[in-house]
């Protein structure tokens, strides 16, 4: 009887024993509907979906007011938003969340899925080496852009040479969901150091791209060897590195897959709003028309077809001549109702529903970077009027080509380069940057310089408990 | 003792003995009754002291046994006190016996085991349904007014809708607060996340692109949230005990936090089969409705508004009156029938019951239907082990989801049209959001969700030692549910038919194992248990959804021309516990306890997902130290305190830790491939929400059993719990769930019983009430936290203050010489521009804490009358200091975003000219501003966040009264009967408030408490009248 009463006992045990071995197991739990980090990096494909994140996150970082933003600030448009009045005043509050938040946010949103892929790809991959170090690259590629892109707007003398100004706080590793404490807070580093950064991703992601793949599309929607000379070019540029701003951009001259189109409409075509390739000329671009959205999902949310907040100014027009495809071509009435009705417009963007292609490095570009470039390092040269002749000629089939004697001098030359780079890159994003670098006004000619960037937004300087700084312009 | 609480815990089985038999030489015969009825106490047992020679009572009450005379006959029945009576030359004996009112009343079922409620050093309350005569239909108002510390609050007058029920207060900014429910061992959670069915249907969300827009308007659009104790039937309930305080409810570990309550059905009882049944029928109207415009009043105050078009002519015309609300209502009746049969030998008891509810809402076509089932047996194999089972199945059909968006309809419909048109099609009420009609949507649109859920649980139990019980438990909680929703396509206004439909199946179990002990040595006594238990469950969700059918009548979604579907996911969590218990009692004076409990959980990361949950409690029984001798009046005293911790672990979702990842859903390639979007990022730090509860109580018995009293100090400290909390962007999100938040819930607790008159005249009172204070003592790094918009009530959380505080504009009035609204500023300063439409201003400016979401006290009060064989019952409960957000009456004065909704009539009395006192302003005021682009303004005068509409929400409230009479037991024998009683009820019959709105007791967000307080034309809650039998056969 006692035996037995033991046995019992044994029994319970080993049941409880049993139990609790498994236990753990069983609490280790997954979801269904979604995925989780280690698995996004068992294969390729799911690694390279998550990579698209990256390049679509940095298409949210790059729309709508933040690219427009290079252009309505200058003379090129007219504004007819009380918004858009309000930034170029340079009185924008510091907790403006639309632009003054919202561009900050959704960069650095970009940049944390870039350090997720630069981080846990070859931590968790389990896919081919090579494929995994191309993604890597591909990440720092977009990393190195999105910096740019906030040290443009954010980062205080960036364009005007001041190195030791306040850049970027750098986040290079993935947000890892730690109880937030201000006193782990990082700061900013200074201008040179973000670019060092900037420089160090793209100098480190050059050997692992591609120079093009399979599908043409990609070569020109992601990162290749050309679009990181690209990069790197426009980078040394807004530093006033002349020298490597030449030599980078070489690398796309004559490159076998870049080639400017005779036909300027076929570079801007009139967007269907459905799967519009991108054509030769494209280095880098986000090729919005295929991403499956509509009027209401994925669009640019540019208002140059409606003409809302602004259209081109007549100044800005009169500076083509009447032969050239870029107002021919380019310059257009579009939506003939609404507010202005009569008023020009782009066409870079023509489609009714947002849904265009966004270009955001283009061959021409590279052109015309290389002959400033080539001319502040070593005067008026053949070279460089050559590149001008190229481009100012595929635009207007009149156009008679400059010779190195229609130059006085260097400025001379210079001025005529950014005037093609004006008329040749309009309404994509960049102008406004162009100006700030060459020490010209913007809109608001009043602006004092200390305002050619916008504010830190002030969540993160409360935040951070003041560990970030506040530009110097709006303190 | 051991005896009883062994007992007890097994479910009424007698420990006996049997010796070989002996030879009895005299044949005695005699009846056994009950002492108070005189019904014959069947069942009950007579053995010959000492021996194996025994005898039942038969279903007379007569009894046959053999016995030598000077043998002690031994007369013993459950729930009754036994008797001796020594055989004399006497050869029959009449016996009466007594109720053991003390040995029921003094069991306290508590987590995994039971006590005796003297020895208790926690806070636990304990109610006892068998009691009631005519238990309320739902658990939730059986409890309403009853226990001090415990607010039962109706989210809405929809049959079936969910509860708060609120212990101590608010204990989660985040989860729902209310406490665990176990039933008979099976923890059970209601499902309303799920559910795709809404209040808002056949309304539109709409963006508001130009236009006029109202501030701070809140629609009333939360799914529906079911109770999780609809299934059950108040008929199989025996007893109910609220875990209060942290040594009650640490056992319970990470679920504790918000208080347990736990449902003991009843079991059988030996003895021939006992039925009962209960029948009743109600009769049911809202307790009150808001009063709005007639046709004409309502054609006058918009033509007058808007003004003629260019052309001269005006939007509405005059001549009809409809009344929406009486067309869409109507007077609710409501069945309930009841059976259930007790029966039991020396080998095995069974308990078995049927029910029946049929509850219409009083919205026309809308109503509840429930049926429930049960099995309660327990085998005895031998003197060690035993066996049983405690199993309900139940099926609901609810019917009247769309009773809540009816209702609201009926009363914002534009009362100027008809309901249908001439030619007998409906007319639909228009305007800038939605076209509707409440009538068409009550009598053609199909919303139902029907569940069929089993709960139960099989047990075995074996006596090892004689002090120590093992016991498994195996219990399941499956549920399959069906929700269907369609509205009609209606050509007249161009509408498609659509269809959604959402299956949940959910399959739950928990395995427990338990080791009890239970040893007396000398003075000293132990009782503990040690234990361990597995939980897990799966729930799968599908739903679909699907747009233009055929013709109406097809349902099926497979027929749209749209279908879609939405969700189809599986989802589990699991949870490994260890728990143990251990209370002593030395020399009957002092007590001390303690329990702890280890919880893993699936929802946490490795290095956050074990927690272990102490407790401590000490008590000291002052009565028997020799200073109290003196005072004999006091028959028992005890000062009980504990510490201990308890969780929430619901709150963080199931895979909070983990980093995850979802295919992008709307423009969702970059080039040609897939877009994989981080849904969130890894949390390996989240980690379970606690509280720490600090109590001191006071037990006292006075005169007798006359006086009961009971007091409670409480501070509850709730820690780590989780909030949105604010990181840098440049880390690459706005924020994270961390765990962050503290607050306190402080409070007294004070309940008396008394027995006022014990004569022929019977009268007893239960009175309790209760305070708690809230103050939110940590936050997030920006001290302030607003959880989300309308959908939470905006809700609003500042350090320092409570978490249930109102903080608001302040309306300073309407300016009797302008007619405009006047705003009062932080600096002081009175001003005709809202606050509100100031950009650029914080969301903290210029507001004000202007009182608390809860009630400062709640309480009840019950009085029981009792003469021959009347009795009249009577409960009030009463909240006071709670202030209620009368979105109901906001709703009624929106005039100016072009939804032409019906208005109250409060309208009429609008500012009209200088010097006029009134706190409606004129029609176009200033704050009434425009904004944006465009012609859009914003109406401030109606917003949901200012004080304009907030109202005291204190009420007094008869919650019952009821008057049964009971037949005398030997009259009605002559009929077949052994008991029948008749009964009258009424509930919420009266009310005294100074809230204008239609019931002070509503939550229109559900039952989350940190929600309550708002009214958005929330459907009220029933009054109603009952009238029933009770009859035992």
């Amino acid at each position: 009887m006692k035996d037995r009463k033991y046995n019992r006992y044994g029994l319970v045990i080993v049941v409880l024993a049993c139990l609790l071995s498994a236990c753990d197991k069983q609490l280790d739990l997954a979801p269904e509907d979604t995925t989780v980090e280690t698995e996004v990096f068992q294969s390729e494909s799911s690694a390279e979906s998550a990579l698209m994140d990256v390049y679509n996150k940095t298409f949210e970082a790059n729309n709508a007011t933040s690219y427009i933003f290079g252009d309505f600030s200058t003379d090129l448009l007219v504004s007819k938003s009380d918004y858009y009045d309000l930034v170029n005043s340079g009185e924008i509050p510091v907790d403006d969340s639309y632009f003054v938040g919202g561009s900050w946010e959704k960069s650095y949103s970009a940049i944390n899925v870039a350090n997720v892929i630069i981080e846990s790809a070859p931590k968790l991959g389990t896919y081919r080496e090579e494929v995994i170090s191309q993604h890597v690259a591909e990440a720092k590629f977009l990393r190195a852009y999105n910096y740019l892109m906030l040290q443009k707007l954010f980062g205080d003398g960036a364009l005007t040479g001041k190195m030791n100004g306040l850049g970027l706080p750098l986040q290079l590793t993935p947000y890892e969901g730690i109880k937030w404490n201000a006193s782990n807070a990082i700061t900013r580093s200074t201008v040179q150091a973000t670019y060092d950064q900037i420089i160090k991703d793209l100098t480190e992601a050059l050997p692992d791209l591609n120079e093009n793949y399979e599908d043409d599309l990609e070569t020109r929607a992601r990162a290749t060897k050309g679009s990181v000379h690209a990069l790197l070019s426009r980078v040394y540029l807004y530093m006033g590195n002349f020298e490597k701003a030449a030599s980078e951009s070489a690398f796309l001259i004559g490159n076998e897959n870049y080639r400017l189109n005779a036909d300027l409409r076929s570079v801007f075509p009139m967007s269907s709003g459905y799967d519009v390739s991108l054509d030769a000329e494209y280095i880098y671009a986000i090729p919005l028309t295929w991403n499956n959205g509509d009027h209401q999902f994925g669009t640019h949310y540019f208002s140059y077809y409606h003409k809302y907040s602004t259209y081109a100014a007549d100044d800005f027009l009169a500076k083509y001549t009447d032969t050239d495809q870029r107002k021919t071509k380019l310059i257009w009435q579009a939506y003939t109702k609404g507010q202005n009705p009569t008023k020009l417009t782009t066409a870079k963007f023509n489609n009714d529903r947002g849904r265009d292609n966004i270009p955001m490095i283009r061959l021409s570009e590279m052109y015309l970077t290389r002959a400033e470039a080539l001319v502040r390092t070593s005067g008026v040269n053949q070279e460089s009027v050559n590149l001008l002749n190229a481009i100012a000629g595929r635009a207007d089939s009149e156009f008679t080509n400059y010779t190195t004697g229609d130059f006085a001098n260097a400025d001379a030359l210079i001025d005529r380069i950014l005037l093609e780079r004006e008329l040749e890159l309009c309404f994509e994003g960049l102008h406004r940057y162009d100006l700030i670098r060459t020490g010209r006004k913007l809109k608001n000619k009043d602006l004092p310089e200390n305002k050619y960037v916008l504010p830190i937004p002030k969540r993160e300087i409360e935040i951070t408990k003041g560990s970030l700084v506040q530009n110097p312009g709006y303190l | 003792m051991f005896l009883v609480v062994m007992t007890m815990f097994g479910g009424n089985l007698q420990a006996q003995s049997y010796k070989a038999q002996e030879l009895k030489t005299k044949k005695i015969t005699g009846t056994v009754l009950i002492s108070e009825d005189k019904s014959p106490a069947i069942g009950a047992t007579v053995i010959v002291k000492g021996t194996t020679n025994g005898s039942a009572v038969d279903f007379d009450g007569k009894f046959l046994i053999t016995a030598n005379e000077g043998d002690i006959l031994l007369i013993s029945s459950i729930g009754y006190v036994s008797q001796e009576i020594k055989v004399t030359q006497k050869s029959h004996y009449d016996i009466l016996l007594k109720a053991d009112n003390v040995a029921l009343k003094e069991i306290a079922v508590i987590g995994y085991g039971v006590q005796e409620r003297r020895d208790l050093t926690g806070a636990v309350t304990s109610i006892n349904l068998e009691a009631l005569e005519q238990p309320a239909l739902s658990i939730d108002n059986a409890l309403a007014g009853q226990v001090a510390g415990v607010q039962i609050n109706s989210s809405s007058g929809a049959p079936g809708s969910a509860t708060a029920i609120t212990i101590r207060g608010i204990t989660s900014l985040d989860g729902d607060n209310n406490p665990l429910f176990i039933i008979d061992g099976v923890p059970v959670y209601g499902v309303g996340s799920h559910s795709s069915t809404s209040f808002s249907q056949g309304s539109i969300a709409a963006v508001a692109i130009g236009g006029n827009s109202a501030s701070g308007q809140i629609g009333a659009n939360s799914e529906f949230e079911r109770n999780p104790l609809a299934n059950l039937n108040m008929d199989d309930i025996e007893s109910i005990e609220i875990l209060k305080d942290a040594y009650a409810t640490a056992i319970y570990g990470s679920r504790g936090g918000a208080g347990v309550v736990l449902i003991t059905t009843k079991r059988g009882k030996k003895g021939q089969p006992k039925v009962n049944l209960n029948i009743s029928t109600l009769v049911a109207e809202p307790v009150g409705v808001p009063d709005v415009l007639n046709g004409d009043q309502y054609v006058d105050f918009y033509n007058a508004y808007e003004g003629p078009d260019k052309d001269g002519n005006y939007r509405f015309n005059k001549g009809l009156n409809t009344d929406w609300f009486d067309l869409a209502t109507r007077t609710a009746i409501t069945n309930n029938v009841s059976a259930t049969v007790s029966a039991g030998t020396d080998k095995s008891t069974y308990f078995l019951s049927l029910s029946y509810l049929d509850q219409d809402s009083y919205v026309i076509n809308n109503d509840f239907k429930r049926y429930t089932s049960r099995i309660n047996y327990e085998y005895k194999s031998s003197e060690k082990f035993r066996f049983g089972n405690n199993l309900t199945f139940s099926y609901t059909d609810n019917n009247s989801l769309n009773s809540g968006s009816v209702y609201r309809n009926s009363i914002l419909a534009n009362p100027s049209i008809s309901v249908k048109d001439e030619d007998g099609m409906y007319n639909f009420v228009e305007n800038k959001q939605s076209q509707f009609n409440p009538i068409a949507t009550a009598k053609e649109s199909i919303n139902y969700v029907r569940d069929s859920r089993l709960i139960g649980n099989l047990y075995a139990e074996y006596k090892a030692l004689p002090w120590l019980t093992l016991r498994s438990e195996f219990g399941i909680d499956l549920m399959v549910s069906k929700a269907y929703n369609k509205n009609m396509a209606y050509e007249k206004i161009d509408r498609e038919g659509n269809a959604n439909q959402t299956n949940i199946q959910n399959m739950k179990y928990v395995f427990n194992n338990t080791a009890t002990i239970y040893k007396e040595l000398g003075e000293h006594v132990f009782n503990g248990v040690i234990g361990q238990s597995f939980e897990t469950s799966d729930e799968d969700i599908v739903s679909i959804s699907g747009e233009g059918f055929p013709t109406n009548d097809v349902l099926s979604i497979s027929q749209a021309d749209k279908p879609k579907v939405g969700q189809a996911v599986r989802r589990e969590w699991a949870m490994m516990s260890f728990f143990a218990r251990m209370n002593y009692r030395w020399l009957d004076k002092y007590m001390a306890g303690v329990t702890y409990r280890i919880d893993g959980s699936s929802r946490f990361n490795k290095n956050e997902r074990y927690v272990g949950f102490p407790s401590f409690s000490l008590g000291w029984r002052f009565s028997k130290e020799q200073f109290m001798e003196a005072y004999t009046w006091v028959t028992d005293a005890k000062i009980r305190a504990s510490l201990g911790f308890s969780g929430i672990s619901g709150s963080g979702g199931y895979y909070g830790h983990q980093g995850q990842y979802i295919l992008k859903e709307n423009a969702s390639k970059y080039g040609k491939t897939n877009i994989l979007e981080v849904a969130q990022p890894s949390n390996p730090d989240l980690k379970w929400e606690k509280t720490k509860t600090l109590d001191i109580g006071l037990d006292l018995t006075l005169f007798g059993d006359k006086v009961q009293f009971t007091f409670d100090y409480y501070n509850k400290k709730s820690v780590d719990m989780l909030i949105q909390s604010s990181v840098p962007w440049y880390s690459g999100y706005s924020g994270q769930k961390q765990n962050l938040v503290d607050m306190t819930n402080k409070g007294v607790e004070f309940s008396l019983n008394t027995l006022n008159i014990n004569k022929e005249f019977k009268w007893s009172t239960n009175f309790n009430i209760a305070k708690n204070t809230n103050e939110v003592t940590n936050l997030n790094i920006d001290g302030s936290y607003t959880p989300g918009g309308a959908e939470t009530a905006y809700a609003f959380y500042q350090v320092g203050e409570s978490a249930t505080a109102w903080f608001l504009y302040d309306w300073h009035g309407v300016d009797p010489l302008t007619g405009n609204p006047l705003w009062r500023y932080s600096d002081g300063s009175i001003s005709t521009t809202p606050p509100a439409s100031i950009m650029g201003n914080a969301t903290t400016d210029n507001k004000f804490v202007m009182g608390d979401r809860m009630p400062e006290f709640t309480g009840g009060i019950t009085n029981v009358l009792s003469y021959r064989n009347f009795e009249l019952n009577t409960m009030f409960a009463f909240s006071y200091g709670g202030k209620i957000m009368n979105g109901t009456r906001a709703e009624l004065l929106t005039y100016s975003d072009q939804n032409y909704r019906n208005l109250s009539r409060d309208i009429l009395d609008e500012w009209i000219i200088a010097g006029h006192k009134t706190d409606i302003p004129k029609r176009n005021n200033k704050s009434i501003v425009k904004t944006g682009f465009g012609d859009g303004k914003t109406d401030y005068t109606v917003s949901r966040k200012s004080d304009r509409f907030l109202e005291d929400g204190s009420f007094i409230r008869l919650k019952n009264i009821s008057l049964t009479y009971r037949f005398n037991p030997e009259r009605i024998r002559r009929i077949g009967l052994r008991s029948l009683a008749v009964y009258l009820k009424g509930s919420n019959l009266l009310t005294w408030t100074k809230y204008s709105g239609p019931d002070p007791e509503v939550s229109a967000f559900g039952s989350s408490a940190a929600y309550a307080g708002n009214d958005e034309l929330t459907i009220p809650q029933q009054k109603s009248i009952q009238v029933g039998v009770k009859i035992g056969l």
